[in-house]
Order: C-alpha cells, then structure tokens, then sequence
C-alpha cells in the first residue's frame, strides 16, 4: 500500500514538472499567435496545433491522475481550439485571450496539485472560465451568418443566449456540486443552479418554445427531488443532470445561431421515444452519449445502471472463462514468447533513454556548489601550504597546477550547472507586459535582445520580481496613451526593449522605454512634498534627481491603479537588486523616454578578489570593482577644506579613503606615499583606498554574514584564506557610501 | 446505420494479446498486430484505403520500438497528412505493465489519450475509455 501511495506520488510530481514545461511554452506560442493575429498574418496552423497538443497532453495526464479541474477545464479549452485547428472557426483575439486565462488558471492547478496532491479548491474559478469558453465557441453566439438561409421566423437570438447561459451556469454549478465534499455547499451550488435554471424557465416560457420548455421543466423537478431527499451525495444522479443541462444548453446555442429549429432538436425524439436511442439522428458521440444519459433520466436512472452495470460484469464473467479455457499448448507457446521477450528486453531497456537531460533537484546542485567551494578552498590550503612554498619542490608545483586546473574546471562547470537562460523569464515578463497593457488599453511592442544570456538561477529567481516591477512601470507610468502619443507626433505604439548581456563578471539587463521620459520637476517637487528632501536642498546633476525615486514611500503616480503606483516599490526594487550586489541606474530624455540598467554578478557565492593586507589583517576586494592599483610617488595630495585628502590622477580629483581607520584597524603605515593605493569604482564614484599592501589575487567563496554580527561596516562577507585565516570581503558599494 | 470503430491493437506477448482482443472486441472489431513496424505500416494503409482506426491500443516495450516512438511515429503522420481536418485523428491507449511517472508522462507529452496499467481486464479498460469517450457497442 505504501508503495503504492509513494507511487502514486512520484506520478503526480513528474505530471507537475511536465504541466509547468508545457505551461511554459504555451506562452510564447500564444504570443506569436496573436501578433500574427494583429499584423492580419496567416495564423500559423502548426502553433495552434503545437498548443492543441499540450492541453491534451495536460488533459490526458490530469484525467489519468484523476485530477477533475484539470481535465474539465483542458478539456473545454482544447475542444475550442479544436474547432480553429480543424479551420472550422476563425480564431479570434477574444479567444487567445481566454487560452492565456486556461494556461494561468492551469498554473495555479498545478501548484495546487503540488501543495495538496489534489486539484480541489478552485472549482469556482475553473466554473467561470469553462462558462467562458464553452460560451465563446464560435456558433454559440459568434458573428457569423446562419448557413440555413431558410429560416421561417426570426429566433430571438439574444434571450435564447441569455438561456443556454442559463443553463450553462446550471450545469458549472452541478459539476461543482459533484466535487465540493460538504453537503452543505452541495446544497448551496445546487439551489445556486435551481436558479439559474428557472431564469431560464422563464425566458423559455416568453419564448414559447415548447419542447425545450419540456426538457427544462423535467430537469428541473428532478432537482427538486433531489433538493427534497437531499441527495446531492448520488453522482451518478448529479451528472446525469449535468449531462443533460449542457445537451439542452448546446440545442439552445444551436437554435439561436439558427442552425437547428425545433424540429430537429434530438432532445425531442428522445422524450418521444425513449427507448430508442435515435443512434441515426445523433451521430455525434457526445450527442450518443447524452441520448443515453437521457434515457437513464426518463426512465428510472438506477435500473438502467444497473443495465449498464450488468453489460460491463457479464464479458468480464465470459473473459475469465476464456481464460481457463486456454489449453496447454497455448500457454506453452505463451510462456516461450515471454522468454523471448525477456531476453529482448535487454535491448529494449537501453532505448529507455529517450530524451537527452535529466532533472535534478536544485538542493543537489546548491549541495555540490558548496561542496566545489569547499574544494577549491581546500586546493588552495593545499598548494599555497607554507611548508611548500618555495622552489625546491619543483614537481610539486607542477602536480599543484595540475591540481589547480581541475579544481577550476570543475567550479565553472558546477556554475554552469546553475546557469539558466533568461529567455525564460523575458518570455513571462512579456506576457506581463501585455496583460498590463491590454489592462489599461495601451499599445506596447516588445523586443527582446540577448535572451539565451546565462545567469545563476539563484540570481534570476530573485530577480524576478524587481524586473516585474519594473516592466510594469514602464507600461503604466512610462508609456504614454496612444492619444497622448499621437499628439506629439509618436506612432502609436510604445517600445519596451528588454536587453540582456554579459559585460566581464556582471550581467547587464536593460529596460528601455519609448515613453515619455522621468519629469525631473515632479520628481523634486514630489520629493518635497512628502518631506524626502528639504526645500533648499540642490541638486544639480540628474542622476540624483532620479535617485530621489528610490527613496521608501516616494511614488508620483497621481491616481492609485491596479497596476502599479502605491509608492512601495522602486525603494524596494533597488534593495531587491543591492541584496545581489547589483547596481540599478537610471537614464531617462524627457520626452524620449526612460531605460534602467541592472548590472548584477553572474553569480553571488564565488568571486575574484585581490588581498590586501593592513597591519596583520588581510582584506578581500571584489576584483570587479578595482579599477588600478599605484604606488605615490609624486602625485600630488591636496587637502580639502573638511580635512579630507585627495589625490589627482590624470586630471581628476579622488579622495581618498584609509581603510584601516575605515575598518577600525591599525596599519603600518600613515603616510601616504609609503603604501600602496587601490582605486575602486562604484557607479560612477572613485575613491582610493590606501592599504599597506598587495598580496595577490585568488578565487574565493563568500561566506555571509551571519545576523548576529549585527551592522558591519563596510563588509559584505567572510572568506577562508589558503592558511586557514579568515580575511574579510570588502563591501565597495557601502565603502564609497559612507566615505 | 451503427458505424462500428475500427481498433488496432499492438502486443508481442500471446497472452496478453488475445485477452486485449477479447476485452477491445467490445468496442469494435479488432486488428491485431505483434510489433510496431507492423501496426505503423497497418495505421498507414488504413489510412490509404480510406478507413483508418479509430483506436489503437500500444505497449510500451516491444520488441522493435518503444509504445512513445509509435505514438510519436502516428501522430508525425497525422500531422503531415492533415488528418486533423477531416476528424479522423486514432485515439491512442496505452495498456503497459511501466507504471512509473517519467512513463506515463512522456506517453502523455507525445499525444495518447488514455493509459492502463498491466494487469488489465475489462473494467479498468472501460474506465479508461469511458473517459475518452469510447463505448462499448450495443448490439
């Protein structure tokens, strides 16, 4: 049994896994659906089939698993799309809109799935959207002319939509009744239903159309019954009921389209002659299938399960006769194919491997990047041993190198391990994009650059939101309307341009915006308002003036939308990205438009660092952001008015910094000439750094720091040293901050 | 005029084969073949001679492909041949003794409809092909 549940399990995470990559590449087909759609291009009919088949893959798994919501609302959604594959409908925007809805909600099912085992809980929504896309199909209501010319009296086509809707909500409700668990909400999606149903009553009344009326009424004093003995546990009953809910819903959708008058209505023939099931007139399998569901209902239901019941056992009895029946030489014969096969199999166990990668579980791979770390840490303790050092041991240096070379080979191929493209996440914040745009009737264009750039997935998961942030500034508060556009002479639709590179050990990821640029004046004058700045404080170059907008609870959006503007964010995006030790930066034309530029490393847990010693400490400096290492030698030292030194090198002022007053330490040295200065950049800031000396460059790993250091100045981490010292890794950002 | 479903069904093992039969008779007149070159090359002259299969049941291990390559191999077919428009897509079951999730799933990705783990018999047939939408014929 537990086997079987760990089984079970397994199933259920691996239809996780492939749901989401399904899920994943839905989007981009969509997307190119409907830019094809926009541009009046012939829509690419291999998209609409490559997204027909995933969810009937999804589909076919759920209904495996038993994973109702699932297979309902794939269900719906694949047999409109369906209809477009086969050319049998034109596929509308309507439609893309109502399959990006089918794969978000499919998203939070399987989230759902992978918390609960179970796709319980969201019944509601997935009601409403199968209501939407059953609605939508084209011939439900669609715009197109009625083929039967012939029509002898004009059909009242929108009560008759008002009705099958109706209906439609009847039979959600019912289907919800099968899956809640208490009787209770049974009762309320069943009274729910109950009036739904006699809304439709009512319109069918005023319609006078006799025979759905029929149908209408049986159905509902079934309901009734079922209300009164307060049966809502019997299923079978329930669906049955559903059954025949969505039959009368499509004949009425059918009738307004003017495609079937009453006459035809199979419905009818079935309450005429019930036991017939009329296989002429329903050739449709669904349609065979409801005739039968409806002769269940006319007649008593549970004698022709039982019929039904007893058609299914008695083979059964038949097969197992039939098996007893096989005589020896034929199980002779059988057992011999088995060791045929047996022997075979071998050859068709190597072919198992079908597909090329594997999954692996992140913590495996976070385990063996911490494992790497500490090897290359250990090769170092090893080759740079003090015992060793020296030129005698010539072939050890050699084996050392060696040594050296494999450790380093194998901590990039564990970081590439680690590395995903950002393809993944651009494609979701283009589906952001367009929803926001859509959202508040905007025209945006996308384009994307440098989206097969690798970074770590550690980085690109927190990441995500600030971008997300981001891109949906840009769409509300960046881009204009297009009125607003065409008024100053910009077509119509706005640009965003999301870009990625690698520049040395730093991803640069761009979002650029055609709009209408920061308005420097708003900005401060915001900024005052809200006491963020005194009124006489100057600013004189932009870039400050733009920092203003990260500062916690600035926000210039004049009105709260549903997007964006309730001034959390750009304070919380900066911090999202210096908690990565990245840097955002803004440039931004009035009138032009706005473009952000995140520099991130490639990765947060190993760096370059040159060592430099003070005193007896040795301090780590990210290699990154050491522009040049000089020794003073006559460069001149100029004291500023607050006591502060700087030094000029090739015509610009730099100030300098004493890292061990910085750092509270005591160095060897206090005139400047005698050390060594290094010169660090952040931003566009310079400073130098004065320490006693330069030890060398090494690879090392960052240790955090733990909480309970409290604030450290200056630090950003902790490293282990060959020797097994610990250096300190200087945090240059907060360096050149707090200078 | 009761149209009655064309199957096809793949099973090396003589057994299994002749109870697959059995059970699939119930839902229409059965084709039996042993590899999966043979039911490939069968799906694609049913399809020639205008009456193709409207279910064809696979195995996953045979002794020449695996169940995903044929279901892979007919629905490639399909798609070239613009089966789709003319409504005359095979459903596809899976009846296997593999009951484990990277199976199951990938059976799935590559467009079956249905999945029964070895052993079968009628009910568990049933079910899976209720859920499709196949049933048994009246007489």
């Amino acid at each position: 049994m537990k086997a079987e549940q760990s089984e079970q399990l397994e199933i259920l995470r691996d239809f996780v896994a492939e749901g989401r990559e399904i899920l994943e590449s839905l989007d981009p087909s969509l997307m190119c659906l409907e830019k094809q759609l926009e541009l009046g291009d012939l829509l690419d009919r291999d998209l609409i089939h490559e997204i027909f088949r995933g969810f009937h893959s999804i589909k076919g798994a759920a209904g495996f698993l038993e994973l109702e919501s699932i297979s309902k609302l794939t269900h719906e959604a694949e047999s409109l799309l369906d209809l477009f594959r086969k050319e049998k409908a034109e596929l509308l925007p309507q439609h893309l809109e109502l399959f990006y809805q089918a794969a978000d909600l499919l998203g939070r099912l399987i989230t759902t799935t992978e918390e609960t085992l179970s796709d319980e809980g969201l019944e509601v929504e997935v009601g409403q959207l199968v209501n939407l896309l059953v609605t939508s199909m084209p011939g439900a209501s669609g715009p197109q002319v009625p083929k039967n010319e012939e029509q002898v009296e004009d059909l009242p086509v929108a009560e008759l939509n008002q009705a099958s809707d109706c209906l439609n909500t009847l039979s959600n409700c019912l289907w919800a009744c099968q899956h809640v668990e208490s009787t209770a909400k049974q009762g309320e999606m069943v009274n729910r239903g109950l009036v739904a149903l006699n809304e439709g009553r009512l319109i069918l009344t005023s319609l006078r159309l006799q025979e759905p009326l029929e149908v209408t009424e049986k159905l509902a004093a079934q309901i009734e019954k079922m209300v009164r003995d307060n049966g809502y546990g019997d299923r079978n009953l329930i669906g049955i009921l559903n059954h025949l809910a969505e039959g009368l819903k499509h004949t009425l959708s059918r009738m307004a389209e003017g495609k079937a008058d009453t006459q035809s209505i199979p419905l009818l023939a079935i309450l005429e002659d019930l036991s017939e099931t009329s296989g002429d007139r329903l050739t449709d399998e669904s349609e065979l299938m409801f005739g039968r569901t409806l002769v269940n209902l006319g007649v008593i239901s549970n004698d022709d399960l039982d019929l039904a019941l007893g058609v299914q056992e008695k083979p059964l009895g038949e097969i197992l006769l039939d098996m007893k029946a096989i005589d020896r030489d034929q199980l002779e014969v059988g057992l011999k194919l088995q060791e045929e096969k047996k022997k075979k199999s071998g050859k068709a166990k190597s072919r198992e491997g079908v597909s090329h990668s594997i999954r692996v579980d992140l913590n495996k791979l976070e385990l063996m990047g911490n494992l790497v770390g500490e090897l290359v840490i250990a090769e170092n303790m090893v080759t740079h041993h003090e015992s060793v050092n020296g030129d005698e041991f010539e072939s050890f240096h050699k084996a050392a190198q060696v040594l050296n070379r494999i450790s380093r080979d194998i901590q990039d191929l564990v970081m590439s391990l680690r590395m995903v493209q950002i393809q993944a996440s651009f494609q979701k914040l283009t589906r952001v994009i367009r929803d926001v745009s859509y959202k508040i009737g905007k025209k945006v264009e996308v384009s994307l650059a440098g989206q097969d750039t690798e970074i770590d997935k550690n980085v690109i998961e927190n990441l995500s939101s600030p971008l997300l942030h981001l891109v949906r500034n840009a769409v509300d508060h960046g881009l204009e309307t297009p009125d607003e556009r065409a008024a100053v002479g910009k077509p119509e639709t706005g640009r965003i341009s999301l870009e990625a590179s690698q520049e040395g050990g730093e991803i640069l990821i761009r979002i650029r915006d055609d709009g209408r640029g920061i308005d420097k004046d708003r900005v401060l004058e915001k900024a005052r308002e809200r006491g963020l700045v005194t009124a006489d404080q100057v600013f004189n170059d932009d870039q400050s003036i733009f920092g203003l907008i990260f500062l916690p609870g600035f926000s210039t959006a004049e009105k709260i939308t549903e997007v964006s503007g309730r001034g959390v964010g750009m304070d919380v995006v900066k911090r999202n990205i210096e908690d990565l030790q990245g840097h955002i930066g803004i440039a931004s034309e009035p009138g032009k438009g706005t473009t952000f530029t995140l520099r991130i490393p490639l990765t947060l847990s190993i760096i370059e660092g040159m060592l430099v010693r003070i005193g007896r400490a040795v301090i780590t400096i990210p290699l990154l952001s050491i522009r040049e290492s000089i020794v003073m030698k006559n460069q001149k030292i100029t004291q500023t008015g607050s006591g502060c030194e700087t030094i000029m090198i090739r015509d610009t002022l730099i100030p300098v910094i004493k890292l061990a007053e910085f750092l509270g330490l005591s160095g060897d040295y206090q005139e400047l000439s005698e050390g060594v200065m290094v010169i660090v950049e952040y931003g566009r800031e310079h400073r130098c750094l004065f320490v006693d000396e330069i030890i060398g460059q090494r690879q090392t790993v960052i240790k955090r720091v733990s909480n309970f250091f409290g604030d450290l100045r200056g630090v950003s981490g902790f490293s282990i040293l060959s020797n097994g010292d610990i250096t300190l890794v200087l945090d240059v950002a907060q360096v050149v901050r707090l200078s | 005029m009761e149209v009655v479903l064309k199957i096809l069904l793949v099973e090396d093992e003589f057994v299994s084969r002749m109870k697959l039969n059995k059970i699939l008779s119930h839902f229409g007149t059965c084709d039996l073949v042993t590899t999966g070159k043979q039911l490939i090359e069968a799906f694609i002259l049913a399809h020639e001679e205008g009456n193709p299969y409207g279910l064809i049941s696979v195995d996953i291990r045979l002794p020449d492909m695996m169940g995903q390559e044929i279901v892979q191999e007919i629905r490639k077919w399909e798609k070239q041949h613009n089966v789709a428009v003319q409504e005359k897509e095979a459903r596809i079951l899976m009846v296997t003794a593999m009951s484990d999730g990277k199976n199951i799933m990938s059976s799935f990705k590559e467009g079956c409809e249905a999945y029964v783990v070895k052993p079968f018999d009628l009910d568990k047939i049933t079910q899976a092909l209720a859920k499709i939408n196949v049933l048994p014929q009246s007489r």
